[in-house]
C-alpha cells in the first residue's frame, strides 16, 4: 500500500475512534450489561425469584374476561396476547389493542400470578429496563425525537465500529506480529498501544459480528425501510403486504375461539415445547388467526411461530408468507447473535468478558490520541487543551460503570410512587455520571481519577449482594441451587466483578511516570505527524 | 411546491454542493455514502430476480455493509474529487431508474 494511502486510511480509524469512540464506548459498556437482562430482572423484583409449575395452571377465564371487559365487547380488537410463565418471567401476560369509541388505538396490558391466577400489581420500570434500553436506543428523549431515532444512532454506531475495524485491520501492516506484542515494561503509552492491538486483533471476529449485528438492529429501522420505501415509491402498505403477506379483512362472522388454556396444550409438533405466547389476530372473527410462539428450535433464532385457525386450531399451511425463507434464519439469528441468548450462561459470560474487552479497547484508543498529543508529537493545540480533553475523556469512561451501578443501589433504596421510578432511575444515572466527569476536572490527574474511581465502582459492586440480602432477605449463598438462582447469581457475579475490579484499581497507577512535550509543537510535516508512533 | 419549500431545498442543494467542493471526502461519508447506498439498495430490491420477499431480507442485511464499502472507499481512493463524483453518479443514476421502473408487485 502506497504511504499516501496508509495514512489517509490511518486517519480514517483515528478519526472514526476519537470522534465516535466514547459514544462506541458507552455503547459497549452499556452492552455488557444489557447481556445479563433477564437476571438483572430477577435481582431487581423480589416477586420474579419463583418456581413455575412444569404444566400451565388454567388461565382462560381470567384471560377472556379482562379481554372482554378492557376492551368493552372486545369487537374491534387489533390483535391479542398472552404470554405464559417462564423462567425469567414467572407470570402470566395479557396485551390487547383495540378502538375506542374516537377510532383511538388503545393498548393495554396486565400480569397474572402464575399459580394462583391473581392480578398482580405492576412494578415501575426501572433498573432492568433503563440498562437494557440506554444500551439499545440511549433513553432517547422525546422532545429530541423519541426513542426511534436512539436506536438509528445506536446503529449507526455499529457501522462506525464496523468502520474502524475495517480500516484498523488495514492500518496495521504487521498484524501477525503485533498479535504477540506485548511490551510491558516500557512506556506507559506503549503499554497502552500494544495493549489496544493485542485485545483488538484476539478479538476481531467478536468485535466484528457484535458491530454487524448491532448496526443490523439499529439501522434496519432506517435504511433498509427508507430504501424498500424508495423502491415502492412511498407505498408503505403495498410494500408491508409483498413482505409481509396481505391482511386478512374480518367477515363479521362471529366463532367461538381457542380458548388459552387448549392453546397451552399444543405442543410443538417437533420439538415437543410448550408455547412461550400466543397473538391472535382478527379475535372472535371466522378469519381469526392465531400465531403460536415457541422456543426456537435451533438456539440461533429468535422464536419459532407455528399459525393456526383460530377456531378449529388447524395449522396454516397454504399460506407462502408464513414460511420462513433462507434469508428469514438469517435475519432471526441477528437478535440472538448480538445478545448472545443461544449458549446458556457462560455463553454470555464470554461476551461479557469480550464486551468488556471492546470498552477497553475504544477507551485505551481515546487516550492513546490524547497521550499523543499531550505527550508526542502529533498535538497542534496547548498542553492545557489537551489536559482539559483528558480530564473529560476520563470523566465520561470512569463515571460511566460508577453510574451503572449506582441504579442498583437505587433500585432497593427507591420509597417513592411506581410512576416515578424510571425518572429516578434516569436522573441518579446521570447525575452519578455528571459527577464522575466533574470529579475528573477537580481532581486534575486523569490517572488519580482513573484509580480513584475504579476502585469506587469495584466497592459498589462489592456492596450489591449486601445491598440485595438486607433488603430482600436473600443472601444470595442460600439461593445459588436454588430452582430460581438468578438473582443470587448476579449477587455473586456482582462480587466478584467488585474484588476485580478493586484490585485494578489498587494496581494502577496514580501518575505519569515522566512527563515530557516538546517545545515544538508539530513535527516536520502534517503526514509525518500522522504516522503512529510505533 | 411552495416557494417556502424550494427555498428550503435550493438552500439545502447549495450547501451540499459548498461543503462537497471544500471537502469531498467527508461530505462523501457524512452524506453521499448513506444516500448512495439507500438508493443503490432500491434498485437492487427493483432490478434483481429473486423471490421478492427473500430479496427484501438478503438486502437488509445487504445495505448496510454496502454502506460501509462506500464510507471505506471514501478514504481509500486517491483522489476526493473521484470519491464525490462517483457517489453522486451512483445516486442519481439509482434514483433515475426508481423513477423509471415499477414496484415488483
Amino acid at each position: 500500500m502506497d504511504r499516501a494511502r496508509h495514512l489517509r486510511n490511518y486517519d480514517l480509524h483515528s478519526w472514526t475512534g476519537i470522534t465516535l469512540g466514547l459514544i462506541v464506548y458507552i455503547v459497549a459498556l452499556t452492552g455488557t450489561f444489557a447481556l445479563f437482562d433477564n437476571e438483572i430482572k430477577t435481582w431487581e423484583d423480589p416477586t420474579l425469584r419463583v418456581a413455575i409449575a412444569d404444566e400451565t395452571p388454567p388461565i382462560n377465564d381470567v384471560f377472556s374476561n379482562w379481554v372482554e371487559e378492557t376492551s368493552a365487547g372486545g369487537m374491534e380488537l387489533e390483535f391479542v396476547r398472552l404470554n405464559f410463565p417462564t423462567t425469567y418471567t414467572p407470570y402470566f401476560r395479557g396485551f390487547i389493542q383495540y378502538h375506542d369509541e374516537n377510532d383511538k388505538h388503545v393498548n393495554a396490558n396486565q400480569k397474572w400470578h402464575a399459580l394462583t391466577g391473581e392480578p398482580l400489581a405492576e412494578r415501575g420500570n426501572g433498573l432492568s429496563y433503563w440498562t437494557l434500553n440506554i444500551h439499545r436506543d440511549f433513553m432517547w428523549p422525546s422532545f429530541l425525537g423519541g426513542r426511534q431515532i436512539g436506536r438509528w444512532l445506536v446503529g449507526i454506531i455499529g457501522v462506525v465500529l464496523l468502520l474502524a475495524i475495517l480500516s484498523g485491520v488495514i492500518a496495521h501492516t504487521k498484524i501477525r506480529e503485533e498479535a504477540y506484542s506485548m511490551r510491558l515494561k516500557r512506556s506507559q503509552r506503549l503499554k497502552w498501544q500494544d495493549s489496544h492491538k493485542v485485545v483488538g486483533l484476539w478479538g476481531l471476529p467478536f468485535y466484528t459480528m457484535i458491530a454487524f449485528t448491532g448496526a443490523f438492529l439499529g439501522v434496519i429501522g432506517l435504511v433498509s425501510q427508507l430504501t424498500a420505501a424508495i423502491a415502492f415509491k412511498g407505498d408503505i402498505d403495498t410494500l408491508i403486504g409483498a413482505v409481509l403477506g396481505p391482511e386478512v379483512e374480518r367477515t363479521g362472522v362471529k366463532v367461538q375461539m381457542l380458548t388459552a388454556d387448549e392453546i397451552a396444550q399444543m405442543r410443538h409438533p417437533e420439538s415437543n415445547a410448550a408455547p412461550r405466547s400466543y397473538v391472535v389476530r382478527n379475535y372472535g372473527d371466522e378469519t381469526s388467526e392465531i400465531d403460536i410462539f415457541y422456543a426456537p428450535d435451533t438456539e440461533l433464532s429468535s422464536v419459532e411461530i407455528i399459525s393456526v385457525n383460530g377456531a378449529t386450531g388447524a395449522p396454516i399451511t397454504d399460506d407462502p408468507f408464513k414460511e420462513q425463507p433462507l434469508a428469514g434464519h438469517f435475519v432471526n439469528a441477528m437478535s440472538p447473535l448480538h445478545y448472545g441468548t443461544y449458549g446458556g450462561i457462560w455463553l454470555k459470560l464470554l461476551y461479557f468478558i469480550l464486551g468488556l474487552s471492546l470498552s477497553v479497547i475504544t477507551a485505551l484508543g481515546s487516550m492513546m490520541w490524547i497521550e499523543r498529543r499531550k505527550h508526542g508529537n502529533e498535538g497542534s493545540k496547548s498542553e492545557a487543551f489537551y489536559n482539559r480533553l483528558g480530564y473529560f475523556n476520563t470523566g465520561v469512561i470512569m463515571g460511566l460503570p460508577v453510574a451503572a451501578i449506582s441504579i442498583f443501589y437505587l433500585d432497593k433504596l427507591y420509597f417513592g410512587a411506581e410512576a416515578g421510578r424510571l425518572a429516578a432511575t434516569g436522573s441518579v444515572y446521570l447525575g452519578v455520571w455528571v459527577i464522575g466527569l466533574v470529579y475528573a476536572f477537580m481532581r486534575r490527574n486523569d490517572y488519580s481519577t482513573t484509580r480513584e474511581l475504579l476502585i469506587l465502582t469495584g466497592a459498589l459492586a462489592m456492596g450489591i449482594p449486601v445491598l440485595n440480602g438486607v433488603t430482600t432477605g436473600d443472601w444470595f449463598i442460600a439461593h445459588l441451587s436454588a430452582d430460581h438462582s438468578a438473582a443470587a447469581w448476579v449477587d455473586l457475579g456482582m462480587l466478584l466483578c467488585g474484588v476485580l475490579t478493586v484490585a485494578a484499581g489498587y494496581l494502577a497507577p496514580s501518575e505519569r511516570k515522566t512527563k515530557r512535550r516538546p517545545s515544538t509543537k508539530i513535527a516536520t510535516s502534517p503526514e509525518a505527524a500522522a504516522i503512529p508512533a510505533e | 411546491m411552495s416557494p417556502l419549500t424550494i427555498g428550503i431545498l435550493l438552500f439545502v442543494a447549495t450547501s451540499l454542493g459548498i461543503a462537497t467542493w471544500k471537502a469531498p471526502r467527508l461530505t462523501s461519508i457524512l452524506i453521499w455514502a448513506l444516500v448512495a447506498a439507500i438508493l443503490f439498495g432500491a434498485v437492487l430490491l427493483l432490478t434483481l430476480p429473486f423471490e421478492f420477499r427473500s430479496l427484501a431480507l438478503w438486502l437488509s442485511l445487504a445495505v448496510p455493509l454496502i454502506w460501509l464499502g462506500f464510507q471505506f472507499m471514501c478514504y481509500w481512493d486517491k483522489k476526493g474529487w473521484r470519491v464525490a463524483t462517483g457517489l453522486i453518479s451512483i445516486s442519481i443514476i439509482s434514483g433515475v431508474i426508481v423513477a423509471m421502473v415499477p414496484p415488483p408487485v
